[in-house]
C-alpha cells in the first residue's frame, strides 16, 4: 500500500497537463500548451466575463458526460423521500453534491437510499473525493478553512473511491472537478461592477497542476446556471459554474424563487451544460394536481409511484384525491401517459386536417433579435424531408424570403406547426419579417399557425397527456422513444455560440479570420428538433384518433393503426 | 379637467334670506366673512383672520380657432380658443414638444384633444398614447375624449383604455384598432415588453405621433424616477419602429417646467404658462386658529413629554376648519373642505355638524366625507351630489385635487397648508364656477410651514417663484433594473446609448450585467447586440414605489384594505409591529411583518382607536464619498455625496391624537437595522465651533430632560447638551422648511446631527440631510443646491417664532418625525449656528 501511495504522490506532483486540449474545438489557432508556472504569482483579470477570442465549446459528439447533481438540504427536507428518489433515478447522476441551505442533512437523508457519492463542501478537515464509475472524472469538494489542498489526502480519497482493481491515475484522468463554497459574485450597481470574490484565496488552495483548462470549478456560492470564465493571463482561463444560491444583488433579473437543485453535465473538453431542476416535479409529484397533501393521502393508501397511480381504479382515485371525476380522469391519464411513455387523449379538439409543416427556429436567445436558422420538416419523423433555411451572412434576411417562398408555394394551405410556437417561434418570425421583408408579413400572418404544445396542454383545458420529465420538446420526444443524432446541445448553447460568433464577425475586418462554428452540427441539432416535433405530432394524431374512436359508437372510421404501431 | 362652460346650477337653500345676488356674489361672500358679520355670527370669534388677499377677476384672452386650426376642425369646434391653447397648438404645429402649466380648469385637455384630432385628419392611421396617474382619471378622460372627438368634432377616432381593468377581449380590440390608447405608467411598464408579442402593437407604435402625459408634476421622487426610465424605454423602442412622436405634458404650476419635462422624458420642451382663461374675483383668507396657552405648559421644565401639549393645540385647527365650513354652509355657500390625513374625513364631517349645532343659524346641512377608500359607487354618488348641488359641504382628502370632474363649488376651506404651492392652488382652483367669484380659506395648522406662511403671506401671493418639481435619474440601482427591462424588450445596441443613460453609463452598466450573467456575456453592443439572459419578465419585478425591488404587500386579516405596496424604507419606519395608522378613513394596527417569504408582507388589522404611533430611531452615517463641495469661509464647508445610513427603528411611542397625550412607550419594535446606500449633504462646522458658540451664548444653558438621561447618545453635560440642541434645531429647521422651495416630500428625507464624525472632511460638529430611499432620489441634492436660501429662511423663521421658547415648538423646530422625540432642541444656539453659516457664505 505504501508503495502505491508513493506512486500516487509522485504522479500528483508531476501531474502536468502536457497534452492539454484547448477547451475549444473551434479555433484555428495552434494548440497551445498551458503550463501553470508556479513561480510567478497568478494575475487575475476579473474585468469582463467574456470568453475572449474563442467560441464557446460544444461537447464532443456522442460523449456521455459526467453528471453532477447539486441539491440543497432544504429541498430534501421539504420533499417526500419518494420524490427525491424519483428525481435521482430519473436524472441518473454520477455524484451528488449537498448545498445550502442545510447542506448537512443531505448526506444522512440520502446515504442509505443511493449508492452514490454524496459530497459536502466546507466540512471536515479533509477533502471529500469521488471518482465517477468510468474513472474518467475526479470530483473534489474542498474542506473547510483556507489551507491548500493536500495532495496526499486527495490521493487517499481517490483510491478509496475508485472502482475496480486499478486505481485511478490522476495524470491521465481526463477531468477534474473542484467544488468550493467561497467563490461568489458581488454586484454593485453604484460602482457599476460585478466581480468574483474569493478567487485569490481559492487559488491559493488549488495545486498549480490543477489550475488548467481541464479543471472545472463549481461553487455553491454562485447561483445555479451562472457560468463564467475568468482569464488569468499566463495562468490560463478558468471556468466557474454556479450550483447554489447567491446573495448577489441581481435586481429584477432573477425571481425571488430559489432553485433547489442543479444538474451539471461535464464533458471531457471542458464544455458544460447546466440545467435547473425542480425537485418537486418527480415521481407522483410530477403529475399535475398532485400536491403535497394529495401525495400523502395517496401514499397512505399505498400508492407511491406513477405506475401505481395509473393502475388505481378511478372511483378510488376520486375518493382519495377529492378531485371531481373529470379531473381525476385527467390525472390518471397523465399518470398513465408518464408510466407507459405514450401520448393519451384528454380532450376532443381535433388537429388540423392537412399535412403539417414542422418548423423550429434557432435564435440568439429567448428575447431574440434574429432567427438565423429556420429548420423545416416536410413529412414524418423518419422519412420526412428536412430543409435548412439559414442566413447567408450575419443579419441578412435572405433565408426568410426563401422560407416564405417555399411556404407559399409548395406548402400552400398547410398548417405550420411548432412547439410553443404561439409564444416564441411565430411572433419571432413575424418580427423578423417586419424587419427584413415587410411585404411578406401578411402572407405569414394569414397562415394557419398551429402550436402543438398549446393544443395538448392548454386549448380547452388540454387535449393530450404527455409523457416525459417536463413538457420541453426534447423531454417529451425522448420519452416517446425518439433519439437525437447529436447530443449535448440545447437551444441556449446554440444561441450563445451564435452570439459569440456574431460578435466576432462584426469586429473583424477580415471575415475569413473568424473561426466558423460547426454549422453542420448545429443544423443537425435543429433537424433533430423538428423530427422530435414530428414524432410527438404523430402520437398526438394517434391519440386524437383513439379518442374519436371511442366517441363514435358505430366505429365507422376508416382503419386506424393502434397505439402499438407507433411505439 | 374639462372646460366647464355650463351655466351655474341654482343653489337651493332653506333660509328665508335671498342668497343669490345679481352679480353672482362677491358682495355676499365678503359679507359673510367681513369682520363685523363675523363678530356677530361666528361662534368663537377671536380675530382669526390674519390676512385677506383679493385676486382680481381676469377676462378671457381668446383667439379665433381658424387662425390656428384648419378649416373643418375650426368650424366644428364652434367656439374660440384661449390664448394659451392657441399658443400650445401653434408650437405643436411647429413640431415642438410642449409642457403646459396653466391653472386648473383652464382647458389644458382641449389642447391635446385638438392635436389628436389634427393628426387624425391628416392621417387616419395616426395614433396617440395618453398616460394618466390614476385609473379614475383615465376613465374620466376616456369619456371626455369620446365626447369631444367622436361627438363634437365628428371624427372617426377609436379611443380605448388599456389597463388592469380592461378585459382581454377588449384589450385585443384596442391594440389592433385604437387610434388613442389611454393607460398609466405602471401599465406601460408591463405592456411595453409585449410590443413584439401581441398583435396590434406594431401598428400602434409605428404610427405613434403623440404622447400625452397628464398631471406631470405628480411624477417626482421615487415614482418619478421610474416613470422617467419607462418613458426612455418607450422612446427607444419607438425609435426601432421608426416613430418619433411629439410630447405634450400638462402640469400644475411648478418652478421648472421645462427642466422637469426634460428629465422625465429625455426630450426638449417649450413652455406655455400664460393663462388666457377667464376667472372671477377670488378672495383668499388666511385664518389662524387661536393658540391655547394652557396646553403649552409643563414642558419647559423638562418633566413632561415635549410633544403632548402641541397635539391638543394642533387639534384646534381641525375644529376651526370645521367651524368655518359650517359657517359657510349654513349661509348657503357650497363648500369643499380639504383636511389632513390624521383627522380623517369622517371625523371632519362629524365635527362640521357639531359646529353647525353651535352656530346661531342652526340649520340642517348635508355633509359627506370623501376619500380614496370609499367604494367607487359611493365616490361617484358624492361627486354627482356635489355637481347637482344636493350637498352643502364635502370634507375631503387630497383625493379630490386631481382633475376628477366634480364641477365647482363656491368655496374651499383648507385645514393646514397642504405642503406645496401647487397643491394649494389646485385646491383653491376648485372654488368658483366659471367666471363667478370664489372664496378660499386656509386654516393654519400647527406646523412650521403653516406658521411661516401665516407670518409671511407674501410667500403665497407676492412671490413669483413656485416650488421646483424634483425628479432625478441618477439612482444607478433603478437604472440598472430598467436596463435589464430594456434588454428584454429588445437586445441592447450601441444606438440605445442616448436613450439609456448616455455612453459611459450605458456601457458600464451593460458590462456589469454581462459580468453578472444577466446579459449575454458573449454579446457585443457594437456587433450584433447584447441579449437579455436573466429570468423572464424582469419588468414585472419593477416596483414603482421603491428602488430595491422589494416591496411589502399590505394585507388586512380582518377586513379589506386597498393599499399600495410599501417600499422597504417606509415599511421599516412606519409599518413595524404595533404601528397604528390611518388609511383611507380607517384605522389599522400592524399585527405582523412577515419577512420569511420572497414577497414580504405586512399583516394589518382593522381597529377602532384614538391612538397613533411615532417611531424613534438611531442613525449612523458611514462610507462617505464626496461628489461635490462648496467651500465657505474659515472652516465652514458643505458637501454633497453618497454614504451608507444605518437606521435602526428600535422603539416607538403611542399617543392619543385628540390630546397628544403619551399613552405608552418607548416600546421595542424588534426591527433589524436598515442600511441605506443613498445620497446626502453635510454641513461641516469648524472644529471649535461648540466652544465659540457657547461662549457667545447670551442666554442660560439648557438642562437636560429626564428622557435625555435615559438616552446614551444625548450628552448630559449642559454646554454640550445645549449645543447639540442647536445643531439638531438647525437640522430640523432645514428639513421642515425645504418644501417651501422644493417639491419634495419630507417624509422621504431624514437628518442626523452630531458633534463629531470620523470622516476626514468633518473636523468638528456637523449635520446631515439624506434621502430616505435607497440609491437616492434627488431630494438632498436639491436641498444642497438651494442651501443658502433655505438656511436664510430657516434662520429667520426660528428667530422670529412667536412661541419664543428655547426648546421651540412644532411651528419652528419640532417635528413629529423626529426619531429622538425632539430632544435636545435649542432655538437660541440653533439660530446662532445658522447665523454663522450664513455669514460664511459671504466672501467678505
Amino acid at each position: 500500500m505504501t508503495t502505491s501511495s508513493n506512486h500516487f504522490h509522485d504522479a500528483l506532483r508531476s501531474f502536468i497537463c502536457s497534452r492539454v486540449h484547448v477547451s475549444v474545438e473551434m479555433t484555428n489557432e495552434p494548440d497551445s500548451t498551458r503550463h501553470s508556472d508556479s513561480t510567478s504569482p497568478p494575475r487575475f483579470s476579473t474585468d469582463g466575463g467574456g470568453t475572449g477570442p474563442q467560441l464557446p465549446a460544444l461537447p464532443p459528439p456522442n460523449e456521455s458526460p459526467t453528471r453532477i447533481l447539486a441539491v440543497s438540504g432544504a429541498a430534501v427536507s421539504s420533499s417526500h423521500r419518494e420524490t427525491i428518489s424519483a428525481m435521482v433515478d430519473s436524472l441518473g447522476p454520477d455524484v451528488l453534491v449537498a448545498t445550502d441551505p442545510q447542506a448537512n442533512i443531505v448526506g444522512p437523508a440520502l446515504n442509505r437510499e443511493f449508492d452514490l457519492d454524496i459530497l459536502e463542501v466546507g466540512t471536515g478537515m479533509r477533502p471529500d473525493v469521488a471518482v465517477t464509475d468510468d474513472n474518467r472524472c475526479v470530483v473534489v469538494a474542498l474542506p473547510m478553512g483556507e489551507d491548500p489542498l493536500n495532495p496526499e489526502q486527495i490521493a487517499t480519497g481517490v483510491e478509496m473511491s475508485s472502482v475496480g482493481e486499478d486505481p485511478v491515475d490522476l495524470a491521465t484522468t481526463s477531468q477534474i472537478c473542484l467544488i468550493d463554497q467561497t467563490v461568489s459574485l458581488s454586484v454593485d450597481p453604484y460602482a457599476r461592477s460585478a466581480t468574483l470574490d474569493g478567487i485569490s484565496s481559492y487559488r491559493g488552495r488549488v495545486p498549480d497542476q490543477w489550475w488548467t483548462a481541464r479543471t472545472v470549478h463549481l461553487s455553491t456560492a454562485l447561483r445555479a446556471g451562472f457560468t463564467t470564465t475568468r482569464s488569468h493571463g499566463d495562468d490560463g482561463d478558468t471556468q466557474f459554474v454556479g450550483v447554489g444560491t447567491s446573495n448577489a444583488d441581481l435586481g429584477v433579473g432573477t425571481t425571488a424563487d430559489t432553485t433547489q437543485a442543479t444538474l451539471v453535465a461535464l464533458y471531457s473538453n471542458g464544455a458544460t451544460d447546466v440545467s435547473e431542476v425542480d425537485p418537486q416535479k418527480f415521481g407522483l409529484r410530477g403529475v399535475p394536481e398532485i400536491g403535497p397533501t394529495r401525495f400523502e393521502t395517496l401514499r397512505n393508501a399505498g400508492i407511491t409511484t406513477v405506475d401505481a397511480l395509473a393502475d388505481t381504479p378511478l372511483r378510488q382515485l376520486t375518493e382519495l384525491s377529492g378531485l371531481g371525476r373529470t379531473s381525476a380522469n385527467t390525472v390518471q391519464t397523465t399518470a398513465e401517459a408518464q408510466s407507459t411513455n405514450t401520448v393519451l387523449p384528454t380532450g376532443d379538439d381535433s388537429l388540423p386536417n392537412q399535412d403539417p409543416v414542422f418548423i423550429d427556429i434557432e435564435t440568439d436567445g429567448l428575447n431574440p433579435s434574429t432567427a438565423w436558422l429556420i429548420g423545416v420538416l416536410d413529412g414524418g419523423p423518419e422519412d420526412g424531408h428536412y430543409m435548412s433555411f439559414r442566413e447567408q451572412a450575419v443579419g441578412d434576411g435572405s433565408h426568410l424570403k426563401a422560407f416564405m417562398t417555399w411556404l407559399t408555394g409548395a406548402a400552400a394551405g398547410r398548417p405550420v406547426v411548432a412547439w410553443n410556437g404561439y409564444r416564441f417561434d411565430f411572433p419571432v418570425i413575424t418580427e423578423q419579417l417586419q424587419q427584413h421583408h415587410p411585404d411578406l408579413v401578411e402572407a405569414w400572418t394569414n397562415r394557419y399557425q398551429f402550436d402543438a404544445l398549446w393544443w395538448a396542454t392548454k386549448k380547452n383545458g388540454g387535449n393530450a397527456a404527455l409523457p416525459g420529465r417536463t413538457n420541453k420538446l426534447e423531454h417529451v420526444a425522448y420519452a416517446l422513444g425518439w433519439e437525437p443524432s447529436t447530443n449535448g446541445i440545447d437551444g441556449a448553447t446554440v444561441a450563445k455560440l451564435y452570439t459569440a460568433y456574431r460578435s466576432q464577425v462584426a469586429g473583424e475586418t477580415d471575415a475569413g479570420s473568424v473561426a466558423e462554428p460547426d454549422w453542420d452540427r448545429l443544423e443537425r441539432y435543429c433537424e433533430d428538433d423538428v423530427r422530435a416535433l414530428a414524432t410527438i405530432y404523430e402520437h398526438l394524431e394517434a391519440a386524437a384518433r383513439q379518442d374519436s374512436e371511442t366517441k363514435t359508437p358505430t366505429g365507422e372510421n376508416s382503419s386506424q393503426g393502434s397505439l402499438a404501431d407507433f411505439s | 379637467m374639462t372646460d366647464n362652460n355650463s351655466p351655474r346650477p341654482e343653489h337651493v337653500t332653506s333660509t328665508d334670506t335671498p342668497m343669490l345676488m345679481p352679480d353672482g356674489g362677491t358682495a355676499r361672500h365678503r359679507d359673510i366673512l367681513s369682520e363685523s358679520q363675523l363678530k356677530e355670527s361666528f361662534p368663537d370669534w377671536r380675530e382669526q383672520i390674519r390676512h385677506s388677499e383679493r385676486l382680481d377677476a381676469q377676462s378671457a384672452e381668446t383667439v379665433a380657432p381658424e387662425s390656428v386650426l384648419r378649416g373643418p376642425l375650426a368650424s366644428r369646434l364652434g367656439h374660440d380658443l384661449y390664448s394659451h391653447q392657441a399658443e400650445a397648438l401653434d408650437l405643436l404645429g411647429g413640431d415642438e414638444n410642449v409642457v403646459i402649466t396653466t391653472s386648473t380648469s383652464s382647458g389644458k385637455t382641449l389642447i391635446y384633444q385638438l392635436q389628436i384630432a389634427r393628426n387624425h385628419i391628416d392621417n387616419d392611421d395616426a395614433t396617440a398614447l395618453c398616460l394618466f396617474p390614476t385609473k379614475a382619471l383615465t376613465n374620466d378622460q376616456e369619456q371626455a375624449m369620446n365626447n369631444r372627438l367622436r361627438g363634437e368634432l365628428d371624427l372617426d377616432t377609436h379611443i380605448g383604455t388599456y389597463d388592469g381593468d380592461t378585459k382581454d377581449e377588449r384589450k385585443r380590440t384596442v391594440r389592433e384598432s385604437a387610434n388613442v390608447i389611454l393607460t398609466n405608467p405602471a401599465g406601460l411598464n408591463v405592456y411595453l415588453p409585449r410590443h413584439n408579442k401581441d398583435r396590434g402593437w406594431h401598428r400602434f407604435y409605428s404610427n405613434l405621433e403623440l404622447v400625452v402625459i397628464d398631471e406631470g408634476h405628480e411624477y417626482g421622487g421615487v415614482m418619478g424616477t421610474h416613470v422617467a426610465w419607462i418613458l426612455r424605454r418607450l422612446r427607444r423602442v419607438l425609435a426601432h419602429y421608426g416613430a418619433d412622436p411629439q410630447f405634450v405634458i400638462t402640469t400644475a404650476t411648478i418652478g421648472n417646467p421645462a427642466a422637469h419635462a426634460s428629465t422625465l422624458t429625455g426630450a426638449e420642451f417649450s413652455v406655455v404658462s400664460e393663462d388666457g382663461s377667464p376667472r372671477g374675483n377670488r378672495d383668499i383668507v388666511l385664518w389662524e386658529p387661536p393658540l391655547d396657552e394652557e396646553a403649552l405648559e409643563g414642558y419647559d421644565d423638562g418633566s413632561g413629554d415635549l410633544m403632548e401639549g402641541f397635539e391638543q393645540a394642533r387639534r384646534s385647527s381641525a375644529r376651526e376648519a370645521s367651524s368655518v365650513t359650517a359657517h359657510l354652509a349654513v349661509n348657503g355657500i357650497q363648500t369643499l373642505q380639504f383636511t389632513t390625513a390624521r383627522q380623517g374625513t369622517e371625523i371632519g364631517a362629524k365635527q362640521t355638524i357639531e359646529a353647525v349645532r353651535d352656530h346661531p343659524r342652526n340649520e340642517y346641512i348635508d355633509v359627506e366625507p370623501y376619500h380614496a377608500g370609499l367604494g367607487k359607487r359611493k365616490r361617484r354618488a358624492v361627486e354627482n351630489q356635489l355637481k347637482s348641488a344636493d350637498l352643502d359641504a364635502v370634507i375631503s382628502t387630497n383625493a379630490l385635487e386631481l382633475g376628477i370632474d366634480i364641477g365647482s363649488v363656491d368655496a374651499t376651506v383648507t385645514d393646514s397648508y397642504p405642503g406645496t404651492k401647487q397643491s394649494f392652488w389646485q385646491q383653491i382652483g376648485r372654488a368658483g364656477r366659471g367666471t363667478s367669484d370664489a372664496l378660499s380659506v386656509l386654516v393654519g395648522g400647527k406646523d412650521a410651514m403653516d406658521a411661516y406662511i401665516l407670518d409671511n403671506p407674501g410667500y403665497l401671493f407676492d412671490d413669483d417663484t413656485v416650488e421646483d418639481a424634483v425628479v432625478s435619474i441618477d439612482n444607478d440601482r433603478v437604472f440598472a433594473d430598467h436596463l435589464l427591462a430594456a434588454a428584454a424588450e429588445r437586445p441592447l445596441t450601441a444606438e440605445d446609448a442616448p436613450y439609456l443613460g448616455g455612453e459611459d453609463r450605458f456601457r458600464e452598466m451593460t458590462a456589469m450585467w454581462q459580468d453578472a450573467g444577466l446579459l449575454e456575456q458573449a454579446g457585443d453592443l457594437d456587433a450584433g447586440g447584447v441579449t437579455y439572459a436573466g429570468d423572464r419578465r424582469p419588468q414585472s419585478r419593477i416596483s414603482l414605489y421603491g428602488t430595491t425591488g422589494i416591496d411589502y404587500e399590505v394585507i388586512c386579516t380582518n377586513g379589506e384594505i386597498e393599499h399600495d405596496p410599501v417600499a422597504t424604507e417606509r415599511a421599516y419606519r412606519d409599518y413595524h409591529e404595533g404601528a397604528l395608522f390611518l388609511h383611507a378613513g380607517q384605522q389599522y394596527e400592524v399585527a405582523e411583518v412577515d419577512n420569511s417569504q420572497p414577497h414580504p408582507r405586512i399583516h394589518v388589522e382593522e381597529v377602532s382607536t384614538t391612538h397613533y404611533t411615532q417611531t424613534l430611531s438611531t442613525k449612523q452615517v458611514q462610507n462617505l464619498e464626496v461628489a461635490d463641495h462648496t467651500s465657505l469661509a474659515d472652516g465652514y464647508d458643505i458637501y454633497f455625496g453618497t454614504g451608507t445610513v444605518r437606521i435602526t427603528y428600535g422603539s416607538y411611542m403611542v399617543r392619543d391624537y385628540r390630546t397628544g397625550e403619551l399613552i405608552d412607550g418607548p416600546l421595542p419594535t424588534e426591527t433589524p437595522p436598515l442600511d441605506l446606500q443613498t445620497e446626502l449633504l453635510w454641513v461641516s462646522l469648524p472644529e471649535d465651533h461648540l466652544q465659540t458658540t457657547i461662549n457667545a451664548l447670551d442666554a442660560p444653558l439648557l438642562e437636560p430632560t429626564d428622557r435625555a438621561g435615559d438616552d446614551p447618545r444625548v450628552p448630559m453635560e449642559q454646554a454640550r447638551y445645549t449645543y447639540a440642541g442647536g445643531l439638531h434645531a438647525a437640522e430640523h429647521g432645514i428639513i421642515q422648511l425645504a418644501p417651501l422651495e422644493l417639491m419634495i416630500d419630507n417624509h422621504d428625507i431624514g437628518g442626523l446631527s452630531t458633534p463629531s464624525h470620523p470622516h476626514e472632511t468633518i473636523p468638528g460638529p456637523t449635520w446631515f440631510v439624506h434621502d430616505g430611499i435607497d440609491g437616492g432620489i434627488g431630494f438632498s441634492k436639491a436641498i444642497y443646491e438651494h442651501i443658502e436660501t433655505l438656511a436664510a429662511r430657516t434662520h429667520d423663521h426660528i428667530a422670529d417664532c412667536e412661541c419664543g421658547r428655547r426648546r421651540g415648538c412644532p411651528l419652528c423646530v419640532m417635528s413629529e418625525d423626529c426619531g429622538n422625540n425632539n430632544d435636545p432642541l435649542d432655538t437660541a444656539t440653533g439660530t446662532m449656528i445658522l447665523d454663522d453659516l450664513l455669514a460664511a457664505f459671504d466672501p467678505d
